[in-house]
Formats: C-alpha cells, structure tokens, sequence
C-alpha cells in the first residue's frame, strides 16, 4: 500500500489507515488523520521535509517520516 | 451565523463544596491558536498569577473578575489538541480538570474554546471535555473570521448535537464577551452534560482490533463528521482565502525562504541595535545611582557593599531587560500571526541533522544576543527533549556580553593584517571565527547529546500551521509582560546574591596595612584584590590555568567574571594596574590595552598576553558558562537545578579543552 510520503504536492487523496498504536499514530489520528478523510499535499519544505497538508479545512505540518506511517488509497 | 442557543437545564441548588458562595472558578480549554488567550485577557484583563504547576514546568496563568457580583477565578489552560495526556503539557490539563493537583481548586465548570474556522479538529477536544463530568460551555471564536471564508456554522444545532451551551465570541471586538460571562456566573445551576447518545453509539462501535486510544479517537472522528454535516454549511467553497494566498508565498521554497532571512535579520539585528540605546540608558540610571550612593554613603563596608555589590549586581540584571522585551515583542508578534510555525517548518530539515527540531531555530538566533531571552523563548517548543536540548546549547552561541571580550583583545593582540584582500583584517576574521565556533559547537554538542543521554524514539513533529491573522495587541503587550517579570523575579533574586558573595571574596580580607600615602588609588584597588580570597583563589588555581598559557592573575579574572563575562574587563583592569604602561604606546589605544601589553609574568620581564594567550582568553570566553544570569534561567525553565550544573560543567570543560588546544598549538606553531 502507499503512503502518503510518496504523495506528490498538490495531490489530493484519502487516508486508509494509520499504522501503528503508538502516541505519535495517536496523535495523527486526535489530528484529524482518521480513514476516509481527503488530505491534499500543499508544499514541502525548501530541504524536501517536513510536508504541509491539508485536511479538514486546516493546515497540518509533519515529517516524511511520520507521513509514511499514513497509508492512502486512491 | 445563527444566535446561540439558551441552554435550558434542571435547577441545582447547591453551589460547588469548598467555595463560598458567589465564587467560581472556571477553566479555559481549547486547541493551540484558537484565541484562548485573547478571550482570557478580554475576560479576566492582566492575570494576577503567573507561575508553575507544582512539580512540572507547565505555566500556571490564572486571572481573577468581578460579573454580575460574583467573583470569578479564570484559569487559562495550556493549549492541548487532546484530553489524552502524551506530555507534561496534557497530563496537567487532564489532572486539573480532574481536581488531582494539590493547592489549585477543581474548576466549577470549563469552557472549551473552539475555533469556527476549524470546527471539526477543536470538536475533538469538545468530544472529550463533555466527558469530565463538569459543567461545559463552548465559546465558538473566530465567528468573523469563518463568515469571511463562508464558513456557516448553526450554533442552536451545535448545542443540541452537544448538550451543552454554545456562544459565539469574536473576543478583539468584546462581542458576546457580557454574554459568555452571564452565563457563566449561571452556571452553578446547569448540570455536566451527559455523553451525546451519537457519540456514545460512535464509541461503542470502535474497531476493537486497534488500540482502545486509537479505536476511540476514529470514533470520535466518526461523530464529528455527522455533526459536521449538520451543523456546518459552506459558501463559495472554492474561492482561495487571503490566508491560503499567503501561506504559500511564506512556505514557498524560494521566496518564503527569502522572507525567512530578511524576518530573522530584522530581529537580530534590533535584538542588537534597537536595544543598544535602551540598555545604554539603563546603565546610565545604574551608574548615577552608584555614582549618587557614593556621594551620600560614608567611606567604608557598607558602601562598598552598594555599590560594588548590590547596584553592580542589580545593574548587571536590569541591562538585559531591553533585549528581553524586544524579543518577547517579536516573538509574540509572529507567533499570534502565525508565522512562528512557518519558521519552524521552514527551518526543520536543516535542525533534525543535529538532533534538533525546527522550532529550536529562534531560541538559538535570539542567543547570538543574549542567552536568556532565547533561553525563554524556547517555551514555544512544546516536545520536553527538543526543549531541554535547545535549552542546553543555546548559551554556546556568542552572545553580545562576548563581543566586548572579542572586541577587547582582538584589537589589542591580533595583528591588523590584510587576509588575502587588503579590505579583510585579521581581527575581523577572528572575530567571524569566534562566532562560527560557538556555532559549530552547539552543533557538535546538540548532535552528541541526542545520541547518548537524550537518545530515544524519534520525538515526532506534528504541528499545526495556524492561519494567518493579526496579532491581538492585548496577547503580545502581556507576552512581553510576562517575559519581563518573570525574569526580573527569577534572575533579579539569585543574581543579587551572587553578586554580593564574588564582591565579598573580591574585598576580603581587608590588606594587612594601609597603603602609604600618595599610592594611587587604582592601584590601592588591586592590591586589595590580590589579598582578597578571590586573589587566592587565583593563584590556587594558577596549576589549572597555566596550561592555557595564564597566568594567576588571568585565573583570577576567569574566576571573577563568573557573574557575568564582560566584568572580566574590569577585572583585568584592577588586577593588572601596575601603573608601569609603556609610554612609546601609539596614541587611541585605550588605558586598559596598554596595561594588559605591558602586563608582565609575576617577578619576570616575559609579556602574559602574547597572541596565543589572547586567542586561548577568546576561546575560554566563547565557550563558558561565565553567566550566573543564564544559569539561573536555566534552572527556572527547566525546574531543576541539575540542568545549570550541567550545562557550567560541560561548557568550563569544553572552554578549558578549547583554549588548551588553541594555545598549544598557537606555540608549538610559533605564533
């Protein structure tokens, strides 16, 4: 499945899931990261990390690798 | 946007226990950047408690008004996106809602502040606040906002979906402001509400093969939509707000860089600049005030005591506040913007290489002028290690009180030679060195300790990139406020007695006999300190300080500056007054540099300050903890005294190491 690291700016898509149980796949969901939700990538940072997102009318910064916890489908 | 609804709820008669009647105390709760804190100022004005929670470093701010003839005591949470405590920050939240911290009341009632232009992520925290088992009202901020971006948010349906009272406030303009604390003062006769039936359906049905935590904060997502769509209407959907429009031009790789550079310029350089005037005159008022406290206090102890002591001392606190306030202005400023998070986002990739987080980048610029504002402004930092770390390598950066001590020497003791081009002078390349070193040392150091005593999981970075809207003036003015008295209170204190214990071991014991008349007075100066123990101190240490090519007296200095580095000015100055200054000296070099190059080794003719020995007293000074002042804050913001004793030991260790190396080799180079 891919996720939403590899997710090129500009691209709008859908969360399938966010792997793991742990506080940081915890607090991607309280974010509002939950299945189903349209996530658009707006931009990346000048060095390629973190990505800006946005979902649920606001905008949301996380690292590549907390993006690649995020599986997408479609 | 709809009125809000009047909330209709069974009569309680009894007031809360443990509060007299017509006393109430309510907790504010809401997401970071929701206008919580201008709500608080447009209800409670200036807070008349500012502090921490007991054993944690989380800030307790509580305000106090009169409504309606009731007292009300207004707690002002920390902004948490969750109930769910993953840090300090939530725990305390989660605790005093709970009524589970020692010495602060268990709130009456809470009100949740929830931004209208981000209704669905602040319903989560709703979702969860309604569960405590306390009276809850929403105050749904940002209405004007939302109705600007065509956001329609039905507040009578938003209650309803609730159970509880939803009011609109737009808190700049005092809307709905009268009407959030009428009912507030009511609120000793609604009960807690109970968990929407939808919600419960929605938690109950949660996928029991996750996590109970992560199963639930779906569900509760699950909800949010529904109400979302109920609640929520939009117009003009597509159009671009301003805010959007914005945000791209800042986050933009190339021109948001650019705008990056010329924000940070402006800051440090009025960090510099602006405050130079300010500070000038503070120490203006310091020194007619020693100068008036000499002329009316009689010779002796006591006004010795005064002036060298305790105006010395306080001075060399007051002379920060400037630069303190300045930063705090700015910081404030982006920050109610919103543009502190794009600097963090901006500057992230380049920070995670040595282990820190982009949020650490203004602390760490703001220490190029002085440490203890970029000390305090990482509270903006909300992860405890990214914080401790930027804590920890932020007095590295060469802060102005250096520059006098660069300055000082490398015109005394560098050659002024051209440096490839005519235009480039050594000392200004020993200059720029001195910084670059404090630069990359911090680097090496935050990269070391985030790979041994700070090593862990990888601290996540989730953060939200709030709109774009101006800063309310009421939040930033309290901001700097805050700042100010907070450091005045901290550093004001230990800084005095610090002050007072290096002027007593400057001054005794007294020396055994009275100079003989006709001694200079400068010079009556130094040998008292030679006697004094800061004197024996100095030379006790003449082993340890030797290797670095001093000799006792430089010791002695070192010692001496520990209040603050730029005292070592003076200090030398008392300490090498031997009066015998080389009259073929060119004109324009000031007194002090003359007797520092006359400054012979004890008994010898050999010269203390060749250009090895300036270089190695450099290196010390970048690299130490001579500072009392940083430490101090040090040990505030961290509520712990282990963080100043690391920090002085690991910074002496490393200015020892540094000045060793340069001075040994600068010899065994023949410099």
């Amino acid at each position: 499945m891919t996720s939403l690291e590899s997710v090129s700016v500009g691209t709008t898509t859908s969360v399938a899931d966010v792997a793991g149980d742990d506080a940081t796949s915890l607090r991607l969901l309280e974010m509002g990261l939950t299945p189903g939700v349209q996530v658009k990538v707006i931009n990346t940072a000048p060095l390629g990390d973190p990505l800006e997102l946005e979902l649920r009318g606001y905008r949301l910064s996380i690292r590549r690798n907390e993006a690649a916890r995020v599986a997408i489908s479609g | 946007m709809a009125s809000a609804e009047v909330f209709e709820s069974p009569e309680r008669p009894s007031l809360p226990s443990g509060q007299p009647p017509g006393q109430l105390t309510v907790a504010l709760l809401g997401n970071p950047n929701t206008g919580k804190s201008t709500l608080f100022s447009a209800l409670a004005g200036i807070p008349t408690r500012v502090g921490n929670y007991p054993g944690v470093t989380v800030e307790e701010k509580v305000g106090r008004f009169r409504h309606r003839g009731h007292g009300i005591e207004l707690i002002d949470l920390p902004g948490t996106y969750s109930l769910l405590a993953k840090s300090p920050d939530e725990q305390v939240v989660a605790d005093v809602l709970q009524g589970q911290i020692k010495g602060v009341t268990r709130p009456d009632c809470v009100v949740v502040v929830a931004d209208a232009t981000n209704l669905a992520r602040n319903l989560y925290l709703v979702s969860q606040a309604v569960a405590v088992g306390l009276p809850v009202l929403v105050a749904l901020t940002l209405g004007d906002v939302a109705e600007a971006r065509g956001i329609v948010i039905d507040t009578a349906a938003l209650s309803q979906e609730l159970g509880c009272p939803v009011v609109s406030v737009v808190a700049p303009r005092r809307q709905g402001i009268g009407r959030l604390a009428d009912m507030l003062v009511e609120s000793s006769s609604w009960q807690a509400p109970t968990l929407p039936a939808r919600l419960e359906a929605c938690l109950r049905s949660a996928d029991p093969a996750r996590s109970s935590d992560a199963a639930e904060a779906i569900a509760r997502y699950v909800w949010i939509d529904e109400v979302i769509q109920r609640v929520v209407s939009r117009q003009n959907h597509h159009r671009r707000s301003l805010s959007d429009q914005l945000d791209s031009l800042l986050t933009h790789r190339l021109w948001g860089t650019l705008v990056f550079i010329a924000t940070m310029l402006t800051i440090f350089s009025s960090i510099f600049w602006l405050a130079a005037p300010l500070m000038d005159m503070i120490s203006g008022g310091i020194d007619m005030l020693a100068i008036g406290a000499e002329a009316v206090l009689p010779d002796g102890t006591i006004k010795s005591l005064v002036v060298d002591g305790l105006i010395a001392g306080v001075g060399g606190v007051v002379i920060f506040l400037p630069q303190i306030a300045i930063l705090f202005l700015f910081v404030a400023i982006l920050e109610g913007c919103g543009y502190l998070s794009r600097a963090a986002f901006l500057m992230d990739r380049l920070l995670v290489c040595v282990g820190l987080s982009g949020k650490s980048f203004i602390p760490l610029l703001s220490s190029f002028a002085c440490a203890i504002p970029g000390i305090m402004a990482a509270r903006t930092i909300e992860n405890r290690r990214d914080r401790l770390l930027t804590i920890l390598v932020a007095p590295l950066m060469s802060c102005s009180a250096r520059l006098p001590v660069y300055l000082l020497l490398c015109g005394a003791f560098i050659p002024n030679v051209a440096v490839g081009v005519s235009w480039l002078r050594l000392p200004a390349v020993v200059l720029a060195a001195m910084y670059a070193l404090g630069v990359v040392v911090a680097a090496a150091v935050a990269f070391l300790l985030s790979r041994t005593i700070f090593r862990g999981p990888p601290q996540p970075f989730v953060m939200e990139l709030p709109s774009w809207r101006w800063p309310q003036l009421a939040v930033v003015l309290e901001r700097v406020r805050e700042a100010a008295v907070s450091f005045l209170q901290s550093a004001g204190t230990l800084i005095v007695a610090v002050s007072i214990i290096i002027w007593a071991l400057g001054t005794y014991p007294r020396p055994a006999h009275e100079p003989a008349a006709g001694v200079e007075a400068a010079e009556r100066q130094g040998e008292a300190l030679r006697q004094s123990f800061l004197g024996r101190a100095g030379r006790l240490i003449e082993p340890v300080v030797a290797p670095l090519g001093w000799d006792w007296r430089l010791g002695c200095a070192a010692v001496a500056s520990f209040p603050a580095r730029e005292v070592v000015l003076g200090t030398l100055g008392v300490i090498y007054n031997l009066g015998d200054v080389d009259p073929g000296e060119e004109e324009g070099a000031s007194l002090l540099i003359r007797q520092l190059r006359a400054a012979t080794w004890d008994g010898t003719d050999r010269k203390v300050f060749t250009l090895p020995v300036a270089l190695s007293i450099m290196v010390f000074f970048s690299l130490c903890a001579q500072c009392a002042s940083t430490l101090v804050v040090i040990g505030k913001e961290t509520g712990s005294w282990v963080w100043p004793v690391v920090t002085f030991s690991y910074m002496t260790a490393l200015a020892w190491l540094g000045a060793f190396i340069t001075y040994q080799t600068g010899t065994a180079l023949g410099w």
